[in-house]
């Protein structure tokens, strides 16, 4: 996660020749900004878009003043690719050129508040402990039965179901609640 | 004296403010932060309101599903030949992002597969329009929005305009297909399959643009505040003055739902005396078998979703989604034995094969399907029997 207190202050500054620093930045920024690509891409070539983009300020080794900073310049970046991918599309229709030139002058500010919103809950399933993530993985993406989990981390089902119902209290989103009871209770 | 002039929020202490404000609520001095955004901008409300209704479940998913560790290895390795680390700890971090997801679906590029979908026996697979005693059959693009007096002036339909001038006109759809077209008013009908809408040629001559409908529509309302829109459905009615929104009633169906995604409109149901005013982000469906009116959030950008080809259903009974599958598919559905108690959530693309679709549904694990031609038998997934067998 990004911010878990008002007053953490998010000055400090981003170093990408730091091998460390940029893995973590990489591992959290980059499904969010796929997501946020595909809202001009679809999900055709999103990855290769946000996947370049790191690249190059990686090779570039990019250092920025404060955190919102290299946000803002990531997003921009990719914000920007996205466009010119829409435009060298000579596929492309007249509908899409609305479409674009209408993106285009969105509030790129706002369109980061509201994707970084999101991308803060993704964070927060990310960093859940190692098991409770991988018994989540286990029930919810890959449909396992609680026997089924136990046998395969070789854990009691007691224990299988206490992680259960403590990751989903750690995951405070109403939303993730409301999916994962579903398959839990 | 000299007061400070407040701060305007960074970026992440928005996400904190409006993430605290979505779980718990805020502090005073908090609200006063998160005031000072809200008033720089209109736009700023809307996207706060937005985010406070809204948990973009799609989106979700979408990220969960990213597997940011190939990217990764790719970018380093092609700049560090040597140092890479196999062991990569890393790799547990990201794992999550790989795995596919099974109870919703996700909208991947569809590709066109074989041509299994075929239209009913006896059914016209053809969009009809019919005025007076005339009917055509339209051949129409599920892209583009027609005018009704181009579609009129095809073939046959034109030589008889003249004679059936004051009829109302019938638009059908059959399984499968849908039709956007503009009315006389300006106003845009987006009319989903198997349904049926009626309405005047002209309301020049009316006191209200009335038009009457059984299936579901999105409607774009134009602006006209001397004549209020109405749509008619089975006795129940959405009255509006401008607004765009999704009705959803099949005279077969016991159910009827109103979903607003801008303006302002008036629903009211007959059998119950209701009435009531609906702000945008809301849906209101009402039960005809039990009598129950039900009042949730919808995230907007999901209402009347399907006119792009996208179907999406939520917390939604198996015995209701199958009748929705029977809208969109030539299946029909015969059920066995008690149906599992689940509600299930997800997103259909329309040009799906419907084989792929009962696949997706049957990786949930609560539901097992039996086809034979175009009938398709329901039963409950019993894990145990399945285990001893």
């Amino acid at each position: 996660m990004i911010v878990d207190r008002l007053e953490k202050p998010l000055s400090s500054k981003v170093d990408l020749s730091d091998e460390r620093m940029f893995k973590k930045l990489f591992v959290g920024y980059f499904a969010p900004l796929c997501v946020f690509a595909q809202k001009y891409v679809g999900n055709f070539n999103d990855e290769d878009i946000v996947s370049s983009v790191f690249s190059n300020m990686y090779q570039k080794k990019l250092t920025f003043n404060s955190h919102d900073e290299f946000v803002f310049y990531l997003y921009k970046s990719v914000k920007n690719k996205c466009l010119d991918t829409l435009k060298a599309d000579s596929r492309m229709t007249s509908r899409n050129q609305f479409y674009s030139e209408e993106l285009e002058q969105d509030n790129l500010f706002n369109q980061i508040v509201e994707n970084e919103t999101l991308a803060e809950t993704y964070r927060e399933i990310q960093s859940l402990p190692t098991y409770s993530k991988r018994i989540i993985e286990l029930s919810y993406f890959e449909g396992f039965s609680n026997q089924e989990i136990a046998d395969e981390l070789q854990l009691s089902l007691q224990t299988i179901k206490n992680y259960k119902r403590n990751a989903v209290a750690s995951l405070k989103t109403a939303l993730l609640k409301k999916i994962l009871s579903f398959l839990f209770f | 004296m000299k007061k400070n002039i407040p701060q305007s929020p960074t970026i992440y202490q928005l996400v904190f403010l409006i993430r605290k404000a979505k779980k718990e609520g805020l502090t005073d001095a908090e609200q006063t932060l998160l005031n000072e955004w809200l008033s720089q901008d209109a736009k700023n409300l809307e996207l706060y309101n937005k985010l406070l209704s809204e948990d973009y479940p799609r989106k979700m998913k979408e990220m969960l599903t990213k597997d940011a560790g190939a990217h990764y290895r790719k970018i380093t390795k092609a700049t560090r030949i040597r140092k890479i680390v196999r062991r990569l700890s890393y790799g547990s971090v990201v794992a999550a992002a790989s795995i596919a997801l099974y109870f919703i679906f996700a909208p991947l590029v569809s590709e066109q597969t074989d041509d299994s979908i075929t239209p009913a026996e006896g059914e016209s697979d053809l969009i009809t329009l019919r005025t007076g005693a005339v009917r055509e059959d339209l051949t129409v693009h599920a892209d583009s929005v027609y005018e009704v007096t181009s579609l009129m002036k095809e073939g046959t339909m034109q030589a008889l305009v003249a004679r059936v001038k004051d009829e109302p006109i019938t638009i059908r759809t059959p399984i499968g297909k849908t039709i956007a077209f503009k009315l006389q008013d300006g106003s845009t009908v987006y009319l989903n399959s198997s349904s049926q809408i009626s309405f005047q040629r002209n309301f020049e001559h009316e006191d209200e643009r009335r038009v009457s409908l059984n299936g579901e529509a999105f409607f774009i309302v134009s602006k006209d505040k001397t004549k209020p829109f109405i749509v008619e459905n089975n006795g129940n009615e959405v009255k509006v003055l401008g607004t765009s929104f999704n009705v959803n009633g099949y005279d077969s169906r016991s159910k009827f739902s109103l979903g607003l995604a801008t303006g302002k409109v008036e629903v009211k149901i007959k059998e119950l005396g209701y009435a009531k005013t609906l702000t945008p982000g809301y849906e209101v469906t009402y039960n005809k078998s039990d009598g129950s009116v039900v009042q949730r959030t919808r995230d907007i950008a999901r209402i009347g979703l399907w006119r792009t080809g996208v179907y999406t259903f939520e917390a939604m009974p198996i015995v209701e989604l199958t009748k929705d599958l029977e809208q969109m598919y030539p299946i029909h559905f015969v059920f066995d034995g008690p149906m599992p108690e689940e509600l299930f959530n997800g997103e259909i693309v329309r040009d799906d094969d419907w084989k792929k679709v009962l696949n997706k549904l049957e990786m949930t694990n609560r539901v097992r399907f039996e086809v034979a031609g175009d009938k398709v038998v329901v039963r409950r997934h019993e894990e145990e029997n399945e285990k001893n067998n």
